[in-house]
């Protein structure tokens, strides 16, 4: 028998599990015979070899998709009735009862492996099988637990071993064919990675983008005449209503009236500045100054302009 | 169809005769302004949004300038002088400079 170390948490289980005896089966009458002869057998040697018996085999190739796909019965030195393919998501399931040959109890041994040997490369990979304390064996490979990469034909074999019993068993399953890796996508991904070619890469170009296209000029030029046109429309309505400039003239020669136009004309200015060249702090701090004068000329404007209004008011009040 | 003619004939010799000139004046700019904006859209639909701050700027003035002379108009109109006891034709005025002055620092802002 090969010598394998049994992996520490396989071990606390077994450390937990020893105080503890197997519980004992309810027997069988077929079983009852043999254990007959077997006792029988005892009170003439003494020293009986005693050794693991395994029943209740079970193998299993079971879908991703939870649909089971193969798999039989077998009797303990059977092996497998035929080489079983399993593709790369499936699961292998192997379930059977580990018992004592002699005394026919269930055994749960410290030493419980599926080893998986390649038949190409001879390869090894070891499963842990997980026994219970009736003895109940199970060992699952799917792509979950698989931690290689396992591919190609594989020969199956149980291996028990355990202090009680001298004997250690090793039981020759068959074979199966694993026809893709457990991890598709890793072993493809290792493949890329693995052909580092150094060279010069493909240029990047950069693409600017693309200008905006820019309207024809006579267009823009013709719409420039349009949009002040209505400028037109303006000054022939207010003509057409009788404000020419000599009706203005009582307007412009008053100074308030003329000071706060002025300041009016320097705001949109100061806007225009605004717009060629200062930015918008410059603008803020003259703006600040310059409404100041804005506010004190307007009042003075408009309380003129009132006063004017009710004066012509209380004219007309008194003609009528 | 045959009423619409003396109808429209109606309002426009009524509007000449009852509407006072200021009013008259600021209906003028009204009519100004809206075909400014006008124009303006049917540039922008002819020869696309390019430089679209700069429509923007335009468009939003236009709007602008003719909701303020509404409002302006609204509020020296005589016949609403009992809603704006408080408010004289000369405020008005005032509140539509400092709006306008307003309205133009962020159109400036906006041209670019």
């Amino acid at each position: 028998m090969k010598l394998i170390h049994t992996p520490l948490k396989q071990a606390k289980v077994e450390r937990r599990a020893l105080p503890t005896s197997p519980p004992t089966m309810a027997p069988q009458p077929s079983i009852l015979l043999t254990l007959t002869l077997l006792l029988a057998l005892l009170t003439t040697a003494v020293l009986a070899k005693s050794s693991f018996a395994i029943s209740d085999v079970k193998f299993a190739v079971v879908g991703s998709d939870g649909v089971r796909r193969g798999g039989e019965s077998l009797e303990f030195p059977g092996k497998l009735a035929s080489k079983y393919s399993v593709q790369g998501s499936d699961t292998v399931r192997l379930t059977f009862q580990v018992k004592d040959a002699e005394t026919d109890k269930s055994v749960q041994p410290h030493q419980a492996f599926l080893i998986l040997t390649n038949d190409e490369t001879g390869v090894q990979s070891v499963q842990i099988l997980q026994v219970r304390d009736s003895g109940k064996a199970r060992a699952e490979l799917s792509p979950k637990t698989a931690d290689e990469n396992l591919v190609g034909p594989y020969t199956l074999e149980v291996v028990l071993g355990t202090f009680s019993l001298p004997d250690p068993l090793k039981y020759a399953l068959g074979s199966i064919n694993i026809e893709s890796t457990f991890d598709l996508s890793k072993s493809a991904e290792s493949a890329t990675t693995a052909a580092v070619i150094y060279g010069p890469r493909p240029e990047i170009r950069h693409i600017f983008r693309q200008p905006d296209k820019v309207p024809a000029a006579w267009l823009s030029n013709a719409f420039v005449l349009v949009v002040l046109s209505p400028w037109l429309v303006l000054l022939g309505a207010w003509l057409a209503l009788g404000i020419t400039p000599a009706i203005l003239g009582p307007f412009v020669s008053s100074i308030s009236i003329l000071a706060f136009f002025s300041t009016l004309v320097a705001t949109e200015f100061l806007f225009y500045k605004y717009w060629t060249s200062l930015n918008i702090f410059e603008t803020l701090t003259y703006f600040a100054g310059l409404s100041v004068f804005t506010f004190v000329t307007g009042q003075r404007a408009l309380s003129e302009v009132q006063a004017r209004r009710l004066k012509n008011e209380g004219k007309y009040a008194k003609k009528e | 169809m045959n009423t619409l003619g003396p109808a429209i004939q109606k309002l426009t010799s009524s509007y000449a005769k009852d509407t006072p000139t200021t009013l008259k004046i600021i209906d003028g700019y009204l009519i100004y302004i809206l075909l400014s904006g006008i124009t303006q859209f049917v540039y922008m639909v002819l020869a696309g949004t390019y430089p679209y701050n700069a429509f923007l700027a335009g468009f939003a003035a236009t709007v602008g300038s003719f909701v303020l002379a509404a409002n302006l108009r609204i509020q020296t109109n005589i016949k609403n002088s009992a809603d704006f006891k408080t408010i004289s034709p000369e405020r008005a005025f005032a509140d539509f400079v400092v709006c306008n002055i307003l309205l133009h620092f962020f159109v400036v802002n906006f041209i670019g």
